[in-house]
């Protein structure tokens, strides 16, 4: 009797040290079973997406300073803000590499956002080693890949080339490897393998607004060109796009429709966020950083009344330009006052850019109204200065080309003086650019490509400081590039390498 | 054993209660606060009158009563349940139509021990001295004879008038066409829409008199001109207008004769003018000469702007002046009216400095002579190559004033450019500059 | 319970005297006899029986004992607690020497899978009785446990019912709760589930609020590592033993306790009456430069009458606490049960604040027979709250008590058409009545089961296996309706959250206990033990309401497009092997030794198993031939002890792992979620080690009269779970790692328990307690980079921050103070950082920036020093009086070291000029520094734009030591002759609780939350009756 006992208790022992105990909480999903199906594919590529929210701090398109698209205008003449502070230093260049406050926080943002591209990556792998359908694989990897090479385009135009971690770093996060920031070169290798398996993959037409499609893609690539100057390939690849007119593109007959609540989805916009003014972080805020408080607008809409195009600018618009309905020069508020340059501190700065349409259930800040990215009315304009650029001097299609968008715009045709030489075309496509794009965050990148940007920001630098005898210090060409930030530079043991600042 | 150990519980709290209670009784003898924002309130039968106040005490309130009998009127505030230790009435009191005056509104507050305090509020008559008022209407009106059906001409006069009180009626007397017509009129609002029919061509005075209940009386004056259909030149929406005066020669002047007017909307400009005498004449042009459109009053209907150069007559503005200037090319109307002067006003000595002057490339000029707040200083005008420019400024640069180089707008500013002009005049010239409403000129000085 | 045996002792002897019978008749002899122990001592009240028949006496005063008329041939059988039962046959005249049963010589302590002679402990534990706690007005045997136990530092965080505890152990090294083990099964540790998103009740207390304090017999606490080993992983925050009552052999006792407490509020701060407030008003609008912005006139103020309305009378009440407990204790040799039911009813000093329980229990020991022994102890409790919001929120987030004490006094509750008035200055503030139609309830259910099986073959060898279950499951439901400010903008808001905790546990326990020649006495135990515990709950919150009526009892009429809906569930496993060697020789030199093998699945792999060993020594020199005979003293016993415990800490840092992010796209305008990765195991994580050492003395003189034990005692707690960031540029760039910090605590222990009295009228024994200890980080991470005020070994509770020297009066203008204007604070520039050459700070060996005496015009770090350390020294006094039938007790328990920052004070400093926008604001703020008043002591209206925090200075700290008088009772027993003893015992007893706080703070209270929007204290005044049956 005894021994059974004894045995007994011996084997629960055992039995108990060896095995292998198991703990699960359903909240933790873990590597072996995700991605698994082809909705975890779907599901992966859109916490991608979250990183291009409209709203605050955290996303790359956010209506404040730190957005994209906001910072490429407001560091131009075609943009400005009555807040003055942080809106100033932007727009009279006034940043240096040691500086500290808002600037340095809103470029510090736009630098952490590099590894982006390690999530992306890691991402792709993931889609690609799961065993889901070769078709749905292609379709999601070749989303990832299109964001991812989004990603690599803004943070190129802001800052020039960024480190990149290669797999085998990517596989062992634990060690610390010290990268240096890739050359052009291989930057380009990246840029080209990624977004032309991306063209090869996606879809024509997006089985939802807002998705990345094969023009999107397209469009990337471009602007990725036009920024590098190879306009021999930038040329070829407009071509493609303006091969998908008809099928997939037009240019839209009314140009403010493309900026309504009901033109949401309209066949000019090649890229956009689609924005919901219920849920916070997917709102559209541009509407309310420039509406003014007594504006007439939406019932329960709320206005900040910031943003204006300086006068200078907006008198560069011709007479009757039909893009010029949106901008909004003197106006007779809520109580019935008549608001105008002299009793209004943001009219007195310039007119007000409301380009974005009213969106009747606009709440509070919140905007439905979706964010356009890039729109076909860019490729006719990027073709035509390519083939200028390629061919050394105007062509007839190169002219008709400007002037179907002037004519969209309800203006008569180039005059024969601007279509004379290469150096007046150019002159008047930026400028036709700079009015066809007003507050869409393409005029930082034109005025680079033109050499024009510190140029202008010199003589707003000076006007300021005689005019209004601000203490202002000159630019120089460095400034095409925002600095990097010194903690990513020592994080990197001095492999990152500063662009081109001395303080 | 429970129910035992509960009544014992009871008798516990009651004690614990009773003591709780009595320790704030030595408030229970002082009368409730009463506090009415107005001592004394003026109104009129079938105002309303907006009664507020406090009451307070240390024990509970009990009610809050406002009441004057003559007028039949009788609030109560029953605070019973939830008996307040502090509460804000405010009482919307209808003064009846039949209400006598010089009465007493009594507020009553009574706290929960019955202890109370009364308040009486003066209820005096206030006079109704209010004239009504009615919308404005030009001095002249056109009345095109013959558009509609030959021989005729239609005037449609609509109007729009209001009383703080209440309106009676309104009489509208034409003698020249023995037209005489009283239109009853009632309530706080009323809308006057006549159509006058002239059977003949000529200027026919038109008095308008509105009287309200009480009596008092508003006098609207106009004049009716029955014209033939008047030939105008064609004109279109000029991108700016220029005001100039119509007594000054413009070849006298080197810079600032035409006067900037901003488009303000399609057809519609604004500017601002000084006149020096009284019944000052003025024009409007789009471009700076006199001989393209011009456009002026016309000769028969002072009111209607319109455009044809050399059949118009200037614009009077009857009293001299600083004015701000509004015109609509399409409808055909101006108006003015008179600008206040700036309070930060400059008076303090000011010079003139530029360059094409006598006094050299960014020299500066004699000490301009001030009377009220024009300035003005004779210099020369010498050779120079180049733009010629001038700007104003006071001792030290503290305050400059300053144009744009096209010379359409004269500012207060720290720095910036200047009006840039050319001329081929050389020799003596008058400079004036006007601090109340920036505007910068030089003339000739004809010997 | 000394002082109960004695009594006993005392009165069987007079009744005894009373009941002599005459004797009885012939052919039966007269026996007399003595009683004495083996030392020779004679022995008092034994009993002393004629087998067989009921005819019976006790010993005298000397041993003696007299039995009349017994038949010849009879046997008298001698027996005494304590003592072996000894018989003998009949004879005129007899002597019995009783031998101790060294088995029962004194008290039995639990160790954790076992019991043991308090006597052969060499571990530190600390035993408290459970039937001294006062049960009045205390929810959970935590409340009524602060300060019962050198060592154990309880403190409650807020006062609100059933409020929140925080129990820690020798300095909460470890920053874990103790495990709590309830008759050898650990508790699970519940979630706290949390309703709604716009306002939440009170921190709840849910490790001890499910016992009802009655039902405890005994509560022995393991304190150091060498006793807690035994608990392995779990036990680093320390181990709280709890036995609960077993049934008695003997007719069914039936008893019955309950009480009845009102309770009041205390230390309420003082804020602005009506007057008061409008003439500040008035003044601040003035010194602020803004006079044109006057509110009301001085006709106004001066037709005011009374104080306004009073907001904090208007949402409390008088509380009232009831308890009552029945317990049915029965038993015959074979089946002992014990049954007891409580319900405890607490109506909170907030309206519509309350909490209430009710608890079964059934305990029964059945022997099978000789060697089979079985027993079940199932409970079943169910609690349930009534909550108000609480907290410290501001502005429009001000919950109940925070907007009673600032809201605007010079409006009623309801305006002229019944609606909750608003701030008529500024309407974001909540009405404060409007917060109490917040219907916020959560009801927390635990089932705890736990049975036993005890075999023993032989007299030395049981085998006892038991099995525990313990399931909690908590359902929290809120909606907030549309009459409050915060439900009109969303409609309302419905929320109902649950939550499910369940714990299965088996364990199979050998223990071998044999002395072998008399000396050599050896307790070896061994088992093994398998734990698997399980979550799982869900959550819904959701707002656009057409109507209030159905409060969250029909969510599925929102209109909201997408509500927030959650679920998680989980579950994890531990193994472990146990065992203990207990040998004591000679009952003089005992040496214990603990050893746990723990596996838990929430260690990686590679550490999945643990080894936690615990050894002691103890040397009871009273035993020792030189000092047995010493006769004051009575036990003297020297104890050693090291050991290690592990502590899982935050432990999920070992997985990898995805999270879905809600709406992380909009597609086509409508939202969609996303997968991400979310966080990156580190799969060599293992949990952290903390290895005590304690030494310490247990005396007793006098005949235990004076006894007590002092504990000296050092931690160390290393490999501590922290977060290192890895390369910037990495999808996750965080990960959880063993840092190289080492923790330290140093400290002692004292107990102290003296029977000053033990008179048969009057007794009166007293018990101190006493703990000192100093926590240090002693190592650092190689990459640690110290402040520049802070030294390297850093002592815990060290509060760092400026001097400051009074207001800066008026036309006085300070260099490092730019923007404090006159009856600002005037902080001192005491330091400066050394620059080098080219004006960089320099630093010193350690990386720290170095600081050069002397101002620099700047006001930075540099400037912060030590203020004060605010490490508690915990210290209780108890004192227990009896004196013929009445019993009285007068207990004290606080901190004798405490430094608080005055919250109250600091947060006028903006209520200030809050008072603009129509905020009430403390009385003290009259008495502020003004142009007009340039002596006043409180800063004036400049200091909130001062661009400092006064909170990270010296302005407002102050010395918050405390005793707080928690319970004066006093109460009467009954004689049971009143009631021919048909009612064994009746006790009527009155008592005060939390009376009164000696502490020089001045804020609310020095040891709960003390922020205006804090939970107000009671103190309460109880009348109870304990009836036995």
């Amino acid at each position: 009797m005894k021994t059974m006992k004894y045995i007994a208790a011996a084997c629960l022992l055992c039995a108990v040290t060896s095995c292998e105990l198991e703990r699960l909480d359903y909240t933790e999903i873990y590597p072996e079973n995700f991605p698994k199906t082809e909705t975890d594919l779907r599901l992966a590529v859109n916490a991608l997406y979250y990183d291009f929210n409209p709203r605050g701090f955290n996303g790359v398109f956010s209506a404040g300073y730190e957005g994209y698209q906001v910072m490429s205008d407001i560091t131009t003449d075609a943009l400005w803000s009555c807040w003055a502070w942080e809106a100033d230093d932007y727009y009279y260049h006034q940043w240096y590499a040691t500086m500290g406050g808002a600037v340095a926080d809103d470029v510090y943002a736009a630098f952490a956002r590099y590894n982006f591209l390690s999530k992306a990556r890691n991402a792709v792998r993931r889609i690609e080693a799961s065993d889901v359908n070769e078709e749905a694989k292609a379709l999601y990897s070749g989303e990832a890949k299109a964001l991812r090479g989004w990603m690599a385009l803004y943070l190129y135009d802001l800052f020039g080339p960024v480190p990149v971690a290669s797999d085998e770093v990517l596989d062992d996060p634990e060690t610390f490897v010290y990268l240096p920031r890739l050359t052009d070169e291989e930057y380009d290798e990246m840029m080209e393998t990624d977004l032309r398996d991306a063209i090869r993959d996606l879809p024509e037409k997006a089985e939802a607004r807002g998705r990345m499609t094969k023009g999107a893609a397209r469009m990337i690539l471009l602007k990725y060109y036009m920024i590098r100057g190879f306009f021999d390939k930038a040329e070829t690849l407009a071509r493609e796009l303006y091969a998908m007119e008809g099928s997939v593109y037009s240019l839209q007959g009314d140009y403010n429709y493309i900026f309504s609540k009901e033109g949401a989805g309209n066949d000019e916009v090649i890229l956009q966020i689609p924005c919901n003014s219920t849920a916070s972080w997917y709102s559209n805020y541009m509407t309310a950083e420039v509406l003014p408080a007594d504006y007439p607008w939406a019932e329960k809409a709320e206005g900040w009344g910031g943003y204006v195009i300086p006068w200078d600018f907006y008198d560069t618009f011709e007479e009757g330009d039909v893009r010029r309905q949106n901008i909004i020069t003197e106006y007779t508020n809520t109580s019935g006052v008549h608001i105008d340059r002299s009793n209004s501190t943001q009219l007195a700065k310039g007119a007000l850019p409301l380009k974005y349409g009213m969106d009747p259930d606009m709440t509070g800040a919140q905007s439905g109204v979706d964010l356009v990215i890039y729109r076909y009315s860019d490729v006719l304009l990027s073709l035509a200065e390519c083939i200028v650029r390629n061919g050394g001097q105007p062509t007839q299609e190169a002219v008709s080309l400007v002037n179907r968008v002037r004519d969209r715009a309800g203006l008569e045709p180039l005059s024969v003086e601007q279509t004379g030489t290469k150096e007046a075309f150019l002159d008047a496509i930026l400028l036709e650019r700079g009015h066809e794009f007003y507050l869409e965050g393409l005029r930082r990148q034109d005025l680079i490509r033109f050499g024009k940007y510190v140029e202008y920001a010199n003589g707003r630098i000076n006007e300021a400081n005689a005019v209004e005898g601000q203490g202002y210090f000159n630019v120089d060409e460095g400034h095409n590039r925002f600095f990097i930030p010194q903690t990513f530079i020592d994080e990197s043991k001095g492999e990152i390498k500063q662009n081109d600042y001395d303080r | 054993m429970k129910n035992i150990l509960s009544c014992f519980a009871l008798a516990a709290s009651l004690t614990f209660a009773a003591f709780a209670a009595a320790c704030d009784d030595e408030h229970d003898d002082i009368r409730p606060g009463l506090y009415t924002s107005q001592e004394m309130i003026e109104t009129f039968p079938g105002d309303t009158v907006l009664v507020t106040g406090t009451v307070s005490n240390y024990v509970g309130i009990s009610s809050v009563t406002l009441s004057c009998e003559s007028w039949g009127i009788e609030k109560v505030y029953d605070l019973t349940r939830e008996e307040p230790t502090v509460f804000n009435y405010s009482y919307q009191l209808i003064v009846p139509q039949t209400a006598t005056f010089d009465q007493t509104l009594e507020i009553r507050v009574c706290d929960k021990n019955g202890l109370d305090t009364r308040k009486a509020v003066v209820l005096s008559f206030l006079p109704d001295m209010e004239a009504p008022t009615a919308s404005s209407v030009p001095e002249q009106v056109e009345v095109k004879f013959g558009e509609e059906e030959t021989g005729k001409g239609f005037w449609n006069l609509n109007l729009s008038v209001s009383d703080d009180r209440a309106l009676k009626e309104a009489r509208i007397e034409i003698p020249g066409i023995r037209f005489d017509k009283t239109v009853e009129l009632s309530g706080r609002e009323g809308k006057i829409e006549e159509t006058v029919e002239f059977s003949a061509v000529g200027s026919f005075p038109v008095t308008i008199t509105v009287a309200d209940a009480s009596g008092n009386r508003k006098v609207i004056s106009t004049e009716a001109m029955v014209i033939l259909e008047e030939v105008e030149n064609p004109f279109e929406d000029y991108p700016q207008m220029y005001v100039v005066d119509a007594g000054e020669n413009p070849d006298d002047y080197v810079n600032g004769y035409y006067r900037y007017m901003d488009r303000v909307g399609e057809y519609q400009y604004q500017g601002s003018f000084y006149a020096a005498g009284d019944n000052t004449e003025v024009f409007f042009v789009p471009e700076k000469s006199m001989d393209g459109d011009l456009f002026g009053a016309s000769p028969q209907v002072s009111s209607k702007l319109m455009n044809n150069n050399g059949y118009v007559v200037p614009v009077v503005i009857g009293k001299a002046g600083y004015y701000g200037i509004w015109i609509d090319l399409n409808a055909h109307t101006y108006s003015m009216w008179p600008l206040e002067i700036p309070a930060d006003v400059c008076t303090e000595p000011l010079w003139m400095s530029g360059t094409g002057f006598s006094f050299g490339e960014w020299g500066a000029s004699d000490e301009m002579t001030r009377t009220g707040y024009r300035y003005t200083v004779e210099t020369e005008i010498t050779d120079y190559t180049g733009d010629r420019q001038y700007y104003f400024y006071t001792a030290g640069w503290t305050r400059q004033f300053r144009a744009d180089t096209a010379g359409n707008w004269w500012y207060e500013a720290t720095g910036g450019t200047c009006v840039t002009f050319n001329t081929d005049y050389r020799g003596k010239v008058l400079v004036t500059f006007d601090t109340a409403a920036p505007w910068g000129t030089i003339k000739k000085i004809i010997e | 319970m000394k002082t109960i045996h004695l009594y006993v002792r005392h009165l069987g002897l007079v009744l005894s005297l009373l009941l002599m019978t005459v004797s009885l008749a012939a052919q039966t002899i007269q026996v007399k006899g003595v009683v004495k122990d083996k030392s020779g001592e004679t022995v008092i009240g034994a009993s002393v029986q004629v087998k067989g028949t009921a005819s019976g006496t006790i010993t005298d005063l000397d041993g003696n004992f007299v039995l009349p008329d017994v038949k010849k041939g009879s046997v008298i059988v001698v027996s005494y607690i304590g003592f072996v039962t000894q018989e003998k046959e009949a004879s005129s005249t007899m002597e019995f020497i009783l031998s101790e049963d060294s088995e029962m010589l004194d008290e039995v302590v639990v160790v954790g899978y076992g019991t043991q002679k308090k006597s052969s402990i060499s571990g530190s534990v600390a035993s408290v009785k459970a039937d001294e706690l006062p049960t009045a007005a205390s929810a959970s045997v935590g409340a009524m446990l602060r300060g019962r136990a050198a060592g154990m530092n309880i403190t409650s965080t807020s006062a609100n019912p059933g409020g929140s505890m925080s129990i820690a152990i020798r300095g909460g090294l470890s920053g874990q709760a103790p495990l709590i083990v309830v008759d050898g099964v650990p508790q699970v540790s519940s979630k706290t589930v949390m309703a709604g998103t716009a306002y939440s009740g009170g921190e709840k207390e849910n490790s001890l609020i499910n016992l009802n304090p009655n039902d405890i017999e005994t509560i022995d606490i393991l304190k150091d590592a060498s006793a807690a080993a035994i608990y392995g992983s779990d036990a680093s925050g320390g181990v709280i033993l709890i036995t609960t009552k077993r049934g008695k052999t003997g007719k069914p006792d039936i008893s019955y306790s309950g009480s009845v407490a009102f309770q009041y509020m205390k230390d309420v701060p003082k804020f602005l009456n009506a007057r008061d407030f409008m003439i500040e008003q008035n003044k601040v609008f003035d010194e602020l430069g803004r006079g044109d912005e006057k509110r009301y006139t001085d006709e106004q103020i001066a037709n005011f009458v009374g104080d306004g309305t009073d907001w904090m009378d208007e949402v409390t009440r008088v509380g009232i606490v009831q308890e009552h407990n029945l317990s049915l204790s029965a038993g015959t040799e074979q089946t002992k049960y014990l049954f007891s039911l409580s319900y405890y009813d607490h109506q909170g000093i907030a309206k519509n604040n309350s909490m209430n329980r009710i608890t079964g229990r059934l305990n029964v020991d059945q022997t099978i027979n000789r060697m089979l022994k079985a027993g079940i102890s199932a409970t079943f409790s169910q609690v349930k709250y009534h909550d108000v919001p609480l907290g410290n929120g501001k502005q429009d987030n001000s919950a109940l008590i925070y907007s009673a004490m600032t809201f605007i006094p010079t409006v009623s509750v309801y305006d002229e058409e019944g609606n909750y008035s608003n701030n008529p200055i500024r309407d974001i503030y909540p009405n404060p009545v409007s917060l109490l139609d917040i219907t916020d309830q959560t009801t927390s259910r635990d089932l705890f089961v736990s049975g036993y099986l005890e075999f023993k073959p032989i007299e030395e060898l049981t085998f006892r296996g038991t099995v525990g279950f313990d399931m909690k499951d908590v359902q929290a439901d809120q909606y907030i309706p549309t009459t409050t400010k915060k439900g009109f903008s969303m409609n309302g808001q419905g929320s109902k959250q649950n939550a499910k905790t369940q714990m299965n546990l088996v364990n199979l326990i050998g223990t071998y206990a044999k002395t072998f020649g008399g000396r050599h006495d050896l307790n070896v135990m061994a088992g093994v033990e398998y734990k698997k515990s399980s979550w799982e709950g869900m959550g819904i919150v959701t707002s656009q309401f057409p109507y209030d009526g159905a409060l969250m009892n029909n969510l599925g009429i929102s209109e909201q497009e997408k509500p927030t809906i959650s679920s998680n569930k989980g579950a994890n496993e531990m193994a472990s092997f146990i065992s203990r060697l207990n040998y004591t020789f000679d009952s003089k030199y005992i040496l214990t030794v603990n050893l746990r093998v723990d596996g838990s699945s929430n260690f990686s792999k590679e550490h999945q198993w643990g080894v936690f060993p615990g050894v002691s020594a103890a040397w009871r020199l009273n035993e020792e031939s030189w000092l047995k005979n010493v006769r004051w003293l009575s036990n003297l016993k020297l104890r050693a002890g090291v050991g290690q415990t592990g502590n899982a800490g935050n432990l999920t840092g070992i997985n990898s792992y995805y999270t879905v992010s809600q709406g992380a796209f909009a597609p086509n305008g409508t939202l969609a979620n996303g997968i991400a990765f979310s966080k990156l195991g580190n799969e060599n994580l293992k949990w952290e080690t903390l290895t005590d050492y304690n030494i310490g003395v247990d005396f007793g003189f006098f005949n235990n009269r004076l006894s007590g034990s002092v504990d000296l005692f050092q931690r160390f707690r290393k490999d501590v779970i922290l977060t290192r960031s890895l390369m910037s540029y990495h999808e996750i760039n965080t990960i959880d790692y063993n840092s190289a910090e080492v923790y330290r605590s140093r400290g002692v222990d004292l107990e102290l328990h003296s029977v000053n009295f033990d008179t048969k009228d009057f007794g009166w024994t007293t018990d101190v307690n006493f703990s000192f200890y100093r926590n240090h980080t002693t190592e650092r991470d190689p990459e640690f980079i110290p402040e520049v005020y802070q030294d390297y070994v850093e002592e815990w509770g060290n509060i760092y921050g400026y001097r400051t020297d009074g207001l800066i009066q008026m036309d006085q203008k300070y260099t490092h103070l730019p923007s404090s204007n006159a009856g600002s604070i005037l902080y001192q520039d005491l330091y400066g950082y050394k620059l080098d050459g080219n004006g960089n700070r320099m630093r010193d060996s350690e990386g720290r920036y170095i600081r050069l005496e002397g101002a620099d015009g700047v006001l930075d770090a540099a400037d912060m020093v030590v203020l004060a350390n605010s490490t508690p020294i915990p210290f209780s006094i108890n004192n227990t009086f009896r004196w013929r039938n009445w019993d009285a007790n007068i207990y004290l328990y606080g901190s004798l070291n405490g430094w608080k920052v005055n919250d109250l004070k600091l947060q006028s400093i903006y209520g200030i000029e809050d008072i603009t926008y129509g905020v009430n604001a403390l009385e003290e703020v009259k008495n502020r520094w003004s142009p007009a008043n340039p002596n006043g002591t409180m800063p004036g209206v400049a200091e909130a734009s001062s661009g400092v925090n006064p909170g990270s200075s010296d302005f407002f700290l102050e010395k918050a030591w405390y005793l707080r008088l928690d319970n004066v009772s006093i109460g009467y027993t009954f004689p049971s002759k009143w009631f021919k003893n048909r009612i064994r015992s009746v006790r009527l007893y009155a008592s005060g609780r939390n009376l009164a706080v000696f502490t020089p703070y001045q804020g609310m209270d020095p040891e709960t939350d003390n922020g205006i929007g804090a939970y107000p204290n009671q103190a309460s005044f109880a009348i109870g009756l304990d009836v036995k049956f």
